[in-house]
């Protein structure tokens, strides 16, 4: 993963630096907006962190131009004014998720990961959570590279929560994208398919957890 | 808050119309039909004036008749009229005027003296066989105004009747009809200005309440917010009263952003001070501190910040996201819990929700602010209900209910109250907004339930129906 943070405040780069390369992933760093777009017209990334108030303008500013010529990379923005405000006007202007100013270097990382993932799974058919690798064009899982062999609802419920690994996914979105109007589902299928993928990803570094009353989430442990 | 935008509240800019005052309208409304009035009494007056005039002028020219009348004898079954010329000068009401007359014999109408062609009335029809006719006409090309008396002059053997027609211009009664006149509509005038100078007077006296109530208000200091005691009449005292009610809200507003700050302030200082003696034991021992520990004190730093900076943003803007609105407790409760499971997971506590509502619990609320006191809510659980495997928010109609299986909770270590302990203190302000109210257990089994049942300014129910 290649990463590019705009961030003005030394500090802060340098720690979300340090992170990145413990990691073993990539960060280039952008102090201005200038210095932004300079780098963003020459070379691609997979996700750009994005601090919203910079020496030469606004940060949304270049998450504006970015999404005005199609660029579609994931954008998280990493904001220190008020909360509410910056997450909907984010978000309003394409933002894929937003972290509040301090954040944690880990909560950042999980975040990167999930939405360079996500955006991974939008272009390229394979999907890694952990253990856990999916072909969505090829129908095919593997858990340690061993093939799972899953029938096509299993498969599709499995690549909806690996997609969105780490968050809740509710029942009724998994219902609606797995059973369409004409054909609804027997009472319980939802749970019934859970529980059979439950069996399969058997390995302690993912977890298949109910969320009670709200829906399933895909935990990689050791995030 | 300085006078103008006092007065601005007042008097709402968006109204484009301005209001007529008050004073405008008593004025207008009281001497407007003045108009109209006054013109039907100036027609009662010119119809009683000329009526009076023309009773007065008749008489004397019923006069004059009467006395040719009297000069009328028969002298050997001739009738002769004995005027001297002097005497028919007399018989004018005035020098202008000209005067006709003519007697005649009854009923052939022989002229015996005065002007032929004086026309006699009609004694038998019409008139209802009257002696005394009085009536308009049109004579020598000019409106006048006839007596004609019907008489009889006697003699020892005989006796004939005659007519005697005095006509007379009108000269002299339109001069003194219109005379009179602009007397009585000068007084009239005079009585109309009077009038109205005593209503705007009585208007202005009667509205001084008003206005010294405004005084009243205009010198207040702006932290003032005392009721208003000042005897005003009933008609003020609903406005008075709105005013001390907005007042007593103001104040409960300002007290509560005051105990909020102060609240807020001190549950700022505590970590502070535990960040800051941690660091200096560091300091002086030469280790390293726990960072771990220091790290998550400086995240409960940022979250209260966070809170103070969303509780402070309230209402400043109409727009957007920062403002209530239609909230479904439901959904509510799965954006918290989409939001926290993962924390709740790693802290080994299963969190759940359960919808014990048949219905859709809508409430009349701030989706921002409720989610961040589930939030905390949900925090607490984690953070202090030690033991607790599962924690639970129950949705039901017009509550939230957050329950976990623990042994109670357990504070750190500090002798504040349980209040300002658990982070407790935002959710009360925040439901304070929501005009609802707080119910905590926190005991074993714990349980705080965040309850929609006041009702907000305008008057609607924390739930919707």
């Amino acid at each position: 993963m290649r990463a590019l943070l705009v961030e003005d405040n030394p500090v802060l780069a340098d720690g979300v630096a340090l992170a990145f390369s413990k990691a073993g992933l990539n960060l280039e760093h952008a102090g201005t907006l200038e210095g932004a777009r300079a780098f963003l017209s020459a070379f691609s990334v997979d996700i750009v962190l994005l601090d919203l108030t910079l020496p030469d303008g606004d940060g949304l500013t270049l998450l504006g131009e970015m999404r005005a010529r199609q660029d579609s990379t994931p954008v998280l923005i990493l904001t220190a004014r008020d909360a509410v405000r910056d997450r909907v006007t984010g978000l309003d202007r394409g933002a894929d998720d937003y972290l509040t100013k301090p954040f944690a270097l880990d909560e950042l990382m999980a975040r990167a990961r999930a939405l360079a993932r996500r955006q991974a799974g939008a272009t390229d058919a394979r999907l890694t959570v952990g253990p856990l690798m999916l072909d969505t064009a090829g129908y095919q899982a593997w858990l340690d590279q061993i093939a799972l062999n899953l029938p096509r609802r299993e498969f599709a419920c499995l690549a909806i929560l690996a997609t969105n690994a780490n968050a809740v996914v509710s029942k009724d979105s998994l219902i609606s994208a797995l059973y369409d109007n004409a054909d609804p589902p027997m009472p319980n299928a939802v749970e019934v398919i859970i529980s059979r993928l439950r069996k399969r990803l058997t390995h302690p570094a993912i977890a298949l957890k109910t969320v009670r009353g709200v829906g399933y989430m895909l935990l990689e442990h050791d995030r | 808050m300085t006078a103008a935008n006092r007065q601005g509240d007042l008097a709402p800019p968006n109204s484009a119309r301005t209001e007529m005052s008050l004073r405008r309208r008593l004025l207008l409304f009281l001497l407007l039909p003045l108009i109209p009035l006054s013109a039907v009494l100036i027609m009662l007056i010119y119809w009683a004036i000329r009526s009076a005039t023309t009773e007065s002028y008749d008489r004397v020219l019923e006069g004059s008749a009467l006395a040719i009348a009297d000069r009328v004898v028969l002298e050997s079954s001739t009738l002769v009229v004995d005027l001297p010329y002097a005497a028919l000068q007399m018989l004018t009401n005035s020098a202008e005027d000209r005067v006709f007359y003519s007697v005649q014999i009854y009923p052939s109408g022989e002229v015996i003296t005065g002007y032929r062609d004086l026309p006699a009335p009609d004694f038998t029809t019409g008139n209802g066989g009257e002696d005394r006719i009085v009536q308009y006409i049109d004579f020598r090309g000019e409106r006048m105004r006839m007596v004609a008396i019907r008489d009889e002059a006697l003699s020892y053997a005989a006796k004939q009747t005659f007519v005697v027609l005095v006509a007379e211009t009108m000269g002299q009664r339109q001069v003194v009809l219109e005379r009179y006149l602009r007397r009585a509509v000068l007084a009239f005038v005079i009585g109309v200005l009077l009038v109205s100078a005593l209503t705007l007077y009585a208007v202005n006296l009667g509205l001084r309440p008003l206005r010294n109530l405004a005084q009243a208000v205009r010198l207040r200091g702006e932290r003032d917010l005392r009721a208003i005691r000042r005897p005003v009449p009933p008609e003020g005292q609903p406005l008075v009263d709105e005013i001390n009610a907005l007042f007593a809200r103001l104040e409960k507003a300002l007290n509560s952003h005051r105990r909020f700050v102060s609240n807020t302030a001190h549950q700022l200082r505590t970590p502070l001070a535990e960040l800051k003696t941690q660091l200096e034991v560091a300091r002086l021992e030469g280790t390293l501190p726990d960072l771990s520990g220091l790290s998550g004190r400086v995240d409960g730093l940022a979250h209260l910040v966070d809170q103070m900076v969303l509780l402070s943003r309230i209402g400043e803007q109409p727009s957007g996201v920062d403002t209530f609105g239609d909230v479904d407790l439901r959904v509510l409760a799965e954006q918290a819990v989409a939001e926290w499971s993962l924390r709740a997971i790693e802290a080994g506590i299963d969190l759940g929700l359960q919808v014990e509502a048949k219905a859709p619990s809508r409430v009349h609320g701030h989706q921002s602010l409720l989610l961040e006191a589930l939030g905390n809510l949900i925090d607490n659980v984690i953070k202090h209900a030690a033991g607790a495997t599962t924690a639970t928010i129950q949705v039901h109609k017009d509550r939230l209910i957050v329950t976990d299986d623990g042994p109670g909770f357990r504070p750190k270590g500090s002798n504040e109250s349980s209040v300002q302990r658990f982070g407790l203190s935002i959710v009360h302000e925040i439901m304070d907004l929501h005009k609802g109210r707080v119910t905590q257990n926190l005991g074993p089994r714990a349980e705080v339930a965040l309850i929609f049942d006041g009702e907000d300014d305008l008057g609607r129910k924390g739930t919707a129906p």
